[in-house]
C-alpha cells in the first residue's frame, strides 16, 4: 500500500506518509503483537513506540514530533478504568484532546492526532484502526513543508 | 477615583509588614511602575494606562521576607495572574494584597477581554468582550484557510523571547522553550509547533489574558487570539475557568478519588 | 569500554530473509550509525546462540548492546532477562522487535519492512545513548507489620506475622477486637458458633511481640516501602509509628435500609444484622420463645440496582442460614425467602440452599421491576409479591420482614487507600494488583485482605488475612516479587530544573512524588511505579524517567523524521 494512491486521491504528497503509534505495553503492544502473529497486513508507513502508559507521553513530545515533519500520532492506551496505573489515561486523555485542540486551532487537521483507548488490543482491532488512521493521513498535505525547507537552509543540512 | 487609590495608598503604607505598593507613577510626565515606600509619595500614583503589573509583583514577593508583604494597584487579570502563581507554589499566600481597578470598555476590547474587573467584583454591563466574536480572531481559530495565516504570522517571529519573559505564569527555572531538544536552537524563525504551540499547551489552563505577550511582540504576531482560544478550548471541555483557586482539570483528571455516587447517610 | 554499538539480529532460523533483506537494513544502519557493529544469530531463543552473545560482547566491549529479536510477548523477553544476567551492569541492553511487529506484519512489502526494520534498529540505539539510571537504594526494611482492623482478616494476619517472628501493632477504631463477627452469632455454612471462632482468633494476637491499640484510627501513611510512618490517633493523642509494611484489613459497613420497605416506618420490619442481635439472644436464652408465626427475607435491599449495582455476595448465604435457625427455634414458623436468585455457590453452600428447601423454607423469584410491598398498619401484616416464574401475585402472612443489605466500602478508607497508592474500583472497595495478585497494592509492602477489597464470607477472610501475613512476611525478608521491564524504571526530579510547582505532586497516583524542604520535588523510587505521569505534565523538564526520558524519545521521533528529509 506504500507509496501507491488510489485514482480518486488527486494529492500528490512531497514524501511518504510517516507516522508514530505509541503503545502502551500492557494493552495496545499486545494487540500489535497479535497482529503481527496472525500475519495481518499493514502499510510500512508507521513505527511503534512502547510506552510503559499513555500517560507518560509529554504533549510537548507530540508538538515536537509534529513540528519534525512526523504526519501524525496515534496514541493507543487501554480502556478507561481499566489503566494499570490507577485511571492515569483519564489524565492524558485530556492532556491529549488539548493537544488536539490546539492542532485545530492553527488550522491542522486534529485526526492528525489519533486517541484510542482500549480498542486496538485485539490483532484485528490493531489493524483496522492503523489502517484507517494511515489512510486519513495519506490524504492530508504534509506538515509546514516550507518551515521545514527553512529550517534545513539555516542549518546548511 | 485616583484620589481615594492615592489615599489608600498613604494609608496602607503605614501598616506593619508592608513593605511597599507597586502601582503606576507619574513623574516628570512619565508614567511608569513604582515601588511606593514613602506614604509622601502616594499622591504621584495614577491608574492609567492599563499596564502589566503581575510579574513585577512576583519578582518583589519572592524577594520578600517571612512576615512582610507587598501591596499591588492592578487590574483584574494581575490579581488572576498571581492566584495562579500562588496555586504553582510561587509565592507566599498573603504576600501580595490587592487594589483592584475596572478596566474601560477600549481596554476590554483591546484584550479581547470576558472579564475586565477584578475577581469578585460584580460585572458592570456592556464592558465584556467575546472573543469568539471579534472577526479577527474568527479568522484565525474557526475560519478555514487559517494554517496559512499563522503561518504567515509566524514566519515573522525573531525568537526574542519577549513573550515568555513579559508572561506573569512563565516562571520555570528550566525553560523548555530554551532546550535545543524541544526548540531547535539557531532556528529563525523558530518552529511554530515547537515553541508557540509548546508554550498554549503549558498556558492552557493557566494564562488570564492579560495580554502582555502580545503587546511586547516586536513582530505583532497575534498571541493573544491563540491563547484565548486555547483556554477556551479547555473551558469547553471541562468547564475550568484559570485565575481561581480551583485546581486545573489537567492535574485532576482520573484522581477524583471517591466512589461513583455519594452516601445517602 | 570502546565507543561502538553492537547490534545483534536474529534472523529467526533465516525464515525472515523475504520480507527483512538484511545486507540493506546493515548498510543503511551502518550509513546512519558508523560506530555499530552488526552481527546476525539464527535462533537466540536457543540458549548455545546466547553463549555466542556473550563471547561477542567480550570481543567488541561494546557500551551498548541492541538485540533485534522477535516480540518481548514471544521469545524476546525471556531471551533478554537471560541475557541481563550473563551480561555487564555497565552494558546498557535493549531489546527491540523486528519480528512480529515489523517482518510478519509488512510481509507484502520487503522495502518498506526493511526500511523500518533499519529505523527500527536506529530507534533503539539512539534510545540507549540517552538511557540512565536510577539508582534504587534500599535499606533493610523495619521488621514490624501495621495492621489495620481487627476483624477476623486482620486477626488471622496478625496471627501468621507473630508466628513468623515479626512485630505486629494491631490497630483498631472500636473498644475490641472482632469487627462484624461480634454482631454475628452463627457463621454459614456449618453453623459454627461466632463467638468459638473468634475466641480461636483472639488467641493468635496474645503474643509478646503483637500489640493490639483499641480505638486507634489510622489517620495517615507516609513513607516508603520498608519505612512507612503511619500516623495514628488514640483517645485524641496523635502518635507515629515506623513500620515495613502495612496490611489493610478495615472491613465494611452492612447499609442501613433506610426507608426502604416500611423499614422503621413499621414495627417488625428489620435489617439482617438486627436479625443476627435477636437470633443470637433468643439462642442463647431458649426460654423466652419466639412471638411471630411467619417470616419474610427481601433478598437485594439496596443491592444490584443504580446506586449499588453489584452482588455483595454474602447476604443470600446469611439469608439462609438464619432461616434455618429460625425454624430450628421454632419449626413451625413459616419462612418465605423472596430473591432475585440465590448466591449459594459451591459445594457447601449449595447444600446449604438444599438443606434449606427441605426444611420447608419457601423461595420465591421476584423481579426488580416490581419488588414486594411491605403492608401493615403499626405492625407488619403482610407482604405482597408478583412470583417472577409464573407471573402469579402471592400475598404471603408476616410479622416479621427481614431486609437483606449489601455491605458497603467504608469511607475513611479512600483517603488511606490513596495514599498507599491503591485505586479504588467503581463500587468504593479498595483495589490491589488486578487480577494476578489481588491482595497486594502497586506500592511494594502494602496488601488489603477480607471485606476492605470486597464482601466476603468470614472464613475467606480469614484465608485473605493470612495469605497477605505471608506476603508481607516475605517482602519484609527481602523478597521482591517485582519483575519490571528494562528500560522504563523509575522517575526521578532534578533539582536544579524543578521550580516548585507540585504539579508532580498532584498527579502521581502512589503518593511517591514529594516536597522537599526546599521546595523542590523529589521522587521515591520505591513507591515509584514508573507510569511518567509526573514527566508528563512537568513544565520544565525537571521531572523525568532516567531509563526512558523525553530526551530519548525525542531522539527516536528524530530517527524516523529524519528518513523524511528528502
Amino acid at each position: 500500500m506504500t507509496g501507491s494512491y488510489s485514482s480518486s486521491q488527486s494529492l500528490t504528497r512531497e514524501r511518504p506518509v510517516r507516522a508514530i503509534l505509541f503503545a502502551c505495553r500492557w494493552c495496545a503492544l499486545l494487540g500489535a503483537d497479535r497482529a503481527g502473529r496472525e500475519r495481518l497486513d499493514l502499510p510500512a508507513s508507521f513505527r511503534l513506540i512502547p510506552v510503559e502508559c499513555a500517560a507518560g507521553i509529554e504533549p510537548d513530545l507530540v508538538l515536537r514530533a509534529f513540528a519534525d515533519g512526523i504526519d501524525g500520532v496515534a496514541v493507543l492506551g487501554c480502556h478507561l478504568g481499566g489503566c494499570r496505573y490507577n485511571e492515569a489515561n483519564r489524565s492524558a486523555r485530556l492532556r491529549l484532546f488539548m493537544v488536539r485542540d490546539l492542532l485545530d486551532i492553527i488550522g491542522l487537521d486534529a485526526g492528525r492526532l489519533l486517541l484510542s483507548w482500549g480498542t486496538a488490543h485485539e490483532g484485528f482491532q490493531f489493524v483496522a484502526q492503523v489502517r484507517r488512521f494511515l489512510h486519513k493521513l495519506e490524504a492530508l498535505p504534509v506538515v509546514d513543508p516550507d518551515l521545514l525547507q527553512q529550517r534545513e537552509k539555516s542549518y546548511g543540512r | 477615583m485616583v484620589a481615594e487609590h492615592r489615599e489608600l495608598i498613604a494609608q496602607l503604607l503605614s501598616e506593619p509588614g508592608v513593605h511597599g505598593i507597586l502601582g503606576l507613577c507619574l513623574e516628570k510626565g512619565v508614567v511608569g511602575p513604582h515601588l511606593f515606600t514613602n506614604p509622601a509619595d502616594a499622591d504621584r500614583l495614577v491608574l492609567e494606562p492599563k499596564w502589566p503589573l503581575a510579574k513585577t509583583a512576583f519578582f518583589l514577593a519572592r524577594s520578600l521576607q517571612d512576615g512582610e508583604s507587598i501591596g499591588l494597584v492592578c487590574r483584574g487579570c494581575d490579581i488572576r495572574a498571581l492566584i495562579e502563581l500562588e496555586k504553582a507554589g510561587q509565592i507566599r499566600p498573603g504576600a501580595v494584597h490587592f487594589i483592584g481597578l475596572e478596566c474601560s470598555a477600549e481596554q476590554a476590547a483591546a484584550c479581547l477581554c470576558e472579564t475586565p474587573y477584578p475577581p469578585g467584583v460584580e460585572p458592570p454591563e456592556a464592558v465584556t468582550v467575546k472573543p469568539a466574536s471579534v472577526p479577527l480572531v474568527l479568522a484565525l481559530t474557526d475560519k478555514p484557510g487559517r494554517l496559512q495565516l499563522w503561518r504567515d504570522h509566524f514566519q515573522r517571529c525573531i525568537k526574542c523571547y519577549g513573550c515568555r519573559n513579559a508572561c506573569p505564569l512563565c516562571v520555570c527555572p528550566s525553560c523548555k522553550l530554551e532546550d535545543d531538544g524541544y526548540v531547535t536552537r539557531g532556528g529563525v524563525p523558530p518552529d511554530p509547533l515547537a515553541f508557540h504551540l509548546i508554550r498554549a499547551m503549558h498556558l492552557a489552563d493557566r494564562c488570564v489574558g492579560c495580554g502582555a505577550c502580545q503587546e511586547s511582540c516586536p513582530a505583532e504576531v497575534p498571541l493573544l487570539a491563540l491563547h484565548l482560544a486555547a483556554r477556551s478550548a479547555l473551558r469547553n471541555r471541562t468547564g475550568y475557568v484559570s485565575g481561581t483557586t480551583e485546581i486545573s482539570p489537567l492535574l485532576t483528571a482520573g484522581r477524583e478519588d471517591k466512589p461513583r455516587w455519594e452516601e445517602t447517610w | 569500554m570502546s565507543g561502538v554499538s553492537l547490534a545483534i539480529l536474529c534472523t529467526c532460523r533465516d525464515t525472515l530473509k523475504g520480507t527483512l533483506h538484511w545486507r540493506t537494513i546493515e548498510q543503511e544502519i551502518k550509513a546512519r550509525r558508523p560506530m555499530t557493529h552488526v552481527g546476525y544469530l539464527p535462533s537466540l531463543c536457543l540458549y548455545e546462540d546466547l553463549d555466542r552473545v556473550k563471547s561477542l560482547v567480550e570481543q567488541e566491549r561494546p557500551r551498548a548492546l541492541l538485540i533485534g529479536a522477535c516480540s518481548p510477548f514471544a521469545k524476546g523477553r525471556a531471551v533478554l532477562d537471560k541475557l541481563m544476567t550473563v551480561c555487564e551492569a555497565s552494558i546498557s541492553v535493549t531489546l527491540v522487535d523486528l519480528r512480529e511487529g515489523c517482518a510478519w506484519i509488512h510481509t507484502g512489502d520487503p522495502r518498506g519492512a526493511s526500511a523500518k526494520a533499519a529505523d527500527i534498529v536506529c530507534m533503539g540505539l539512539a534510545e540507549l545513548e540517552h538511557r540512565q539510571s536510577v539508582r534504587l537504594e534500599r535499606s533493610a526494611p523495619e521488621q514490624r507489620v501495621l495492621v489495620v482492623g481487627a476483624g477476623p482478616a486482620g486477626l488471622a494476619a496478625s496471627e501468621i506475622l507473630a508466628r513468623l517472628g515479626l512485630e505486629v501493632v494491631l490497630a483498631e477504631r472500636l473498644e475490641r477486637p472482632g469487627g462484624l463477627l461480634n454482631q454475628i452469632g452463627k457463621l454459614f455454612p456449618q453453623n459454627v458458633s461466632s463467638e468459638e471462632f473468634l475466641g480461636s482468633l483472639l488467641k493468635g494476637i496474645d503474643h509478646p511481640a503483637t500489640t493490639f491499640l483499641p480505638q486507634t484510627t489510622v489517620s495517615r501513611i507516609d513513607g516508603d516501602p520498608g519505612k512507612f510512618i503511619a500516623h495514628l490517633s488514640r483517645s485524641g493523642d496523635e502518635e507515629s509509628l515506623t513500620v515495613g509494611a502495612v496490611i489493610l484489613a478495615c472491613g465494611a459497613l452492612p447499609v442501613f435500609p433506610e426507608g426502604l420497605f416500611r423499614f422503621r416506618a413499621l414495627a417488625g420490619v428489620i435489617s439482617q444484622m438486627e436479625l443476627e442481635t435477636k437470633l443470637k439472644k433468643l439462642e442463647a436464652d431458649r426460654t423466652s420463645p419466639l412471638e411471630i408465626t411467619s417470616a419474610v427475607f427481601i433478598q437485594c435491599v439496596a443491592a444490584r440496582d443504580e446506586v449499588r449495582p453489584y452482588c455483595s455476595t454474602i447476604c443470600c448465604p446469611t439469608a439462609l442460614k438464619n432461616a434455618l435457625r429460625l425454624k430450628t427455634l421454632k419449626p413451625d414458623l413459616v419462612v418465605t425467602i423472596l430473591h432475585r436468585g440465590i448466591m449459594a455457590p459451591g459445594k457447601a453452600l449449595e447444600e446449604l440452599y438444599r438443606h434449606a428447601m427441605a426444611s420447608g423454607v419457601f423461595f420465591h423469584l421476584y423481579d426488580p421491576a416490581e419488588p414486594p410491598e411491605v403492608a401493615g398498619r403499626e405492625r407488619a401484616e403482610s407482604v405482597s409479591l408478583i412470583d417472577a416464574l409464573s407471573g402469579r401475585r402471592f400475598v404471603f402472612t408476616a410479622d416479621l420482614v427481614v431486609l437483606s443489605t449489601p455491605l458497603k466500602p467504608r469511607p475513611g478508607v479512600a483517603g488511606l487507600a490513596r495514599d498507599l497508592g491503591m485505586r479504588l474500583d467503581p463500587m468504593g472497595f479498595a483495589c490491589g494488583r488486578e487480577p494476578m495478585q489481588p491482595l497486594a497494592a502497586p506500592v511494594p509492602g502494602v496488601y488489603l485482605c477480607g471485606a476492605v477489597r470486597w464482601p466476603v464470607p468470614v472464613h475467606e477472610a480469614v484465608d485473605q488475612g493470612r495469605a497477605a501475613a505471608v506476603k508481607a512476611a516475605v517482602f519484609l525478608n527481602g523478597g521482591n516479587t517485582d519483575r519490571k521491564a528494562p528500560g522504563a524504571g523509575k522517575a526521578m526530579v532534578l533539582s536544579e530544573a524543578c521550580g516548585g510547582c507540585g504539579w508532580c505532586i498532584a498527579v502521581c497516583p502512589y503518593g511517591a512524588c514529594r516536597r522537599a524542604e526546599d521546595g523542590t520535588s523529589v521522587i521515591s523510587p520505591l513507591r515509584c511505579q514508573g507510569c511518567g505521569l509526573c514527566a508528563a505534565v512537568c513544565p520544565s523538564g525537571a521531572a523525568r524517567l532516567p531509563e526512558r526520558s523525553s530526551a530519548a524519545l525525542r531522539a527516536m521521533v528524530r530517527e524516523i523524521a529524519q528518513r523524511s528529509l528528502p
